[in-house]
């Protein structure tokens, strides 16, 4: 590996988990995640050297989730190559709560889930999730705020106000 | 009460603890490698329409099967081909893109000569298999050069064919062009976007290899590059079709790296000394 392959190998290092948990959170499957992910550093790769470095980080994270808008196109080939599953996870004090925040998620239309993603597990603001998803700030204001409303009630929580979603920073 | 703090925190817990990663720098770089070249070669399928439009001496060659048996589309007259003299083809006009009805004489002596050499050559290299046109580029025919096909140097020609036997069914790539650009100017055998495996041909050529294995999904195209003199040879072969995201048709390319510089090192495609 030799020059701007270097470059790309360290990006990759530094991004590469923190990609993965946005695709898992977003699709809620770690076999997605990584296809999702790979294809992303595969696209990146393609464009490297004409994407400056300052913006990299805004590229892939915008084609992860330009990758899981679509995936449901994508999806017979994805049955055909996917790899075996992997073993369940083992039961622990978290596992039933993290099973029914995924079963809240998967409720959500697929922009209100990248929308509460963003702004809530990646902490964007308002205005850079308006932009990547090209919509205007006041519907991810909106969007977010039912998405996390429709979570806590799926989720059990009584309070359902809307108020305490964070606005615009 | 799950106020903001909450779901964030909910949000990250729930990502916290997954499966160990299976994806690679390593493995994206390689699958990286492979995917641009996949897209260099499938990029010839958007010049197919202008190849489609363009009259070219080739479409007026009717379908016939080859002296070994092999079926071949539109091959240039045997007399055509005999009578080529070993000499350069003519400069180009001024049009760099042929127009409708007609083509520039340089390019119709590339494609003839081209198409003479593949349809004599090619069988001979790959006894056993039968020879269709590319369905990727509608209007051609099997192993007969046209006008334009990869996006490279001046007077392009390119000749593509499906070639099946009982493994299956594969995909060739000849493109032959004046080179706009010497192999010096970018290396890519040594330089800091080395890909390459790089050779040098029986008659002293610079040949630049690209194979990078077969994709997860089992397809795996092989380029070699030539440079001899002014003229820039691709020949290349896949086992899927030229499409984006076409699956395998047979389990490897039907010619190997070294059968595909036997193609195209050839004396009779140094078109351009």
């Amino acid at each position: 590996m030799l020059g701007w392959e270097a470059d790309f190998a360290e990006f990759f290092a530094a991004r590469a988990s923190s990609l993965r948990r946005l695709a898992y959170a977003l699709c809620g499957d770690w076999h997605t995640a990584e296809d999702i992910v790979q294809g992303a550093f595969v696209r990146l790769y393609r464009q490297w050297r004409r994407v400056r470095p300052e913006t990299a980080d805004a590229y892939i994270r915008r084609s992860v989730v330009n990758a899981y808008m679509s995936h449901r196109r994508d999806r017979r080939r994805e049955w055909v190559s996917s790899a075996p599953p992997d073993r369940p996870a083992p039961p622990g004090p978290d596992a039933a709560a993290r099973l029914d925040l995924d079963r809240a998620l998967a409720t959500l239309p697929k922009q209100q889930r990248v929308m509460v993603v963003l702004r809530h597990l990646e902490d964007l603001p308002v205005s850079e999730v308006a932009l990547l998803l090209g919509v205007a700030e006041g519907t991810v204001k909106s969007q977010t705020a039912r998405g996390v409303q429709a979570l806590r009630a799926a989720l059990g929580d009584p309070v359902t106000r809307t108020d305490e979603v964070r606005g615009s920073r | 009460m799950m106020n903001d703090t909450d779901m964030t925190q909910a949000l990250r817990a729930h990502v916290a603890d997954g499966p160990p990663m299976r994806i690679t720098s390593d493995g994206v770089i390689a699958a990286g490698r492979r995917s641009r070249h996949r897209r260099w070669l499938a990029s010839a399928g958007g010049a197919a329409g202008l190849a489609a439009v363009v009259v070219v001496t080739a479409m007026a060659f009717t379908a016939r099967t080859g002296p070994s048996g092999h079926t071949v589309g539109g091959p240039p007259p045997l007399t055509t081909c005999a009578s080529l003299q070993p000499s350069p083809v003519p400069a180009p006009t001024q049009s760099a893109v042929p127009a409708r009805a007609t083509m520039d004489p340089g390019a119709e002596s590339a494609a003839t000569r081209v198409s003479c050499y593949l349809l004599s050559a090619v069988p001979a290299l790959m006894p056993g298999f039968t020879f269709t046109p590319n369905p990727a580029r509608r209007g051609t025919s099997a192993l007969v050069a046209v006008p334009g096909g990869m996006g490279g140097g001046d007077l392009e020609v390119t000749a593509t064919s499906l070639a099946t036997d009982a493994s299956g069914t594969g995909l060739l790539i000849v493109s032959v062009s004046r080179a706009t650009e010497s192999p010096a100017d970018e290396d890519h055998c040594t330089g800091p976007h080395a890909k390459a495996q790089c050779r040098t041909g029986p008659n002293g050529e610079r040949i630049e290899i690209y194979d990078f294995g077969a994709e997860p999904d089992g397809t795996h195209n092989i380029t070699v590059y030539v440079y001899s003199g002014q003229t820039f040879i691709l020949a290349g072969a896949s086992n899927a079709g030229e499409t984006q995201n076409a699956p395998r048709t047979r389990p490897s390319p039907p010619l190997s790296v070294d059968e595909l510089i036997t193609l195209a090192t050839a004396p009779e495609l140094k078109l351009y000394p």
